[in-house]
């Protein structure tokens, strides 16, 4: 949600990786930034931690299209993007999610990060919005008492999948992720007495 | 109300521009007088602290100190830089040198948590607890307490299985220690293992600031969130160095440890 994004920029030039970094900084888009300067160096540290966004220039790749498809595999939520400063052919830019080259405007390249980090959430969520819908709340009270994610579906004659939408949304509109956090919330907002949860 | 003369005014003024300038955007290197960052933002006393840095600084810049300190200069820029601004770019080459040094750190680190500011955020809870506020305090130091016995289980996990392994690795590698001894472990189980712990914090202080009403109390409540937010900071830093620095590190120690070994059997 509101997590800080760890993004990874692969480059043998540090003149590249530096200033790309100092780039994205200046505009405001706040991460953790990495760097790498060959293949081995980014899985390494695809080993350490989910890696959002993995900024990477194509000759790291192109002899190497095999171990690349092993390293998506590795971390399947990781996307892609090719910096092209040069020519590359497209049967191996068509390995990547998305590629920017060295001439366009900073605007765009950050533009082209936050599409690809931010695309999924913005399909589910929206914008957080302050009341809960009427079976957000009902959700909301079983998941309070202590009721599992079967137990509500079964409760309230939904899917697993749907109880654990209508989680995600609590969370999101609340910003409170943890059931013992939500259960906090739901006894303040007295959708639940406090003797059901301390008794 | 005391009146600043106005020359006196100024210079404070500008002392304090001074100051932002090196919280804000200064690129620390090795000649940086320590003691200079160190005003410009006061969170660098944690690290300090973990690295078993002692006040006064005097006039001694930060290569000096890391050097007295056995810390490579650019490890102690990498972490001091995460201090000063989180978003700051890591370049993780560092070498099995390191290790020790991390090593230090993270256990100083762990120390100050279940030692010191825990037990100091459980106090503040404590103190909380007045009449009118009964209800609220009695669920906030709940979900204080389970949120504190999780991330002792995780403390002490790295405590006594991850850094003795690492450890080990290192004497092997660096011919200190003999073959075996390794279990069969690998960095490789020891991965997201921080992000509950980040989440429920994250969780206490969103209650705190957006929906926990209370009638008494505004001071502890105050004092209760600033402490959050130093425990906050000081552990998105530590699982920083984790994920992206000793893991990466460890990693790479590995495959050295695999290759030598297959080498050997040839």
């Amino acid at each position: 949600m509101n997590r800080s994004l760890n993004i990874l920029i692969a480059d043998p030039s540090e003149l590249i990786t530096a200033g790309l970094t100092a780039i994205l900084n200046g505009h405001n888009l706040k991460a953790l930034y990495l760097k790498a300067e060959s293949l081995d160096d980014i899985q390494r540290l695809l080993t350490g931690k989910s890696i959002d966004i993995v900024v990477v220039n194509p000759s790291l790749i192109q002899n190497n299209a095999r171990a690349f498809s092993t390293l998506r595999n590795l971390s399947a939520q990781t996307r892609w993007i090719a910096l092209i400063y040069s020519y590359y052919e497209e049967r191996l830019l068509s390995l990547f999610d998305a590629s920017v080259t060295v001439n366009d405007p900073p605007e765009k390249i950050v533009s082209v990060i936050r599409e690809l980090a931010t695309g999924e959430e913005a399909v589910n969520g929206g914008m957080p919005d302050a009341g809960l819908s009427e079976r957000e709340i009902e959700v909301l009270r079983l998941l309070a008492s202590g009721m599992a994610t079967k137990e509500i579906a079964d409760a309230l004659n939904i899917s697993t999948n749907t109880v654990i939408t209508h989680r995600k949304n609590i969370s999101f509109k609340t910003g409170i992720k943890s059931v013992s956090g939500l259960t906090i919330y739901a006894v303040v907002k007295k959708l639940i007495t406090l003797g059901s949860v301390t008794g | 109300m005391t009146l600043v003369p106005p020359n006196q005014r100024d210079f404070f003024i500008f002392k304090k521009r001074d100051i932002m300038k090196i919280a804000g955007n200064i690129n620390l290197t090795a000649d940086t007088r320590l003691s200079d960052a160190v005003s410009g933002n006061p969170f660098l006393l944690l690290l300090l602290e973990h690295f078993e840095i002692d006040l006064p600084l005097q006039e001694k810049t930060l290569g000096e100190i890391a050097a007295e300190h056995r810390i490579s200069p650019e490890l102690f820029m990498t972490f001091a830089n995460l201090y000063l601004d989180l978003h700051h770019g890591i370049d993780p080459q560092f070498s099995g040198d390191d290790i020790s040094a991390i090593l230090r750190f993270l256990k100083n680190s762990h120390r100050y948590y279940s030692e010191e500011i825990y037990p100091e955020i459980l106090s503040t809870i404590g103190e909380m607890n007045q009449p009118g506020n009964r209800e609220e305090t009695v669920m906030i130091k709940k979900f204080f307490d389970e949120y504190f016995s999780e991330v002792k289980v995780h403390l002490d996990y790295e405590n006594d299985t991850v850094f003795p392994y690492i450890l080990h690795l290192y004497e092997r590698l660096s011919g200190e220690a003999g073959q075996g001894g390794i279990r069969n472990y690998s960095v490789a189980e020891y991965r997201e293992h921080h992000d509950d712990i980040e989440e429920k914090l994250d969780d206490l202080k969103n209650l705190l600031i957006q929906y926990l009403p209370m009638k008494e109390g505004r001071l502890m409540r105050r004092k209760l969130l600033f402490s959050l937010f130093e425990l906050e900071h000081d552990l998105k830093i530590h699982s920083h160095i984790e994920d992206f620095i000793l893991i990466p590190l460890v990693a790479s120690m590995e495959e050295q440890l695999n290759r030598a070994q297959l080498n050997g059997s040839r």
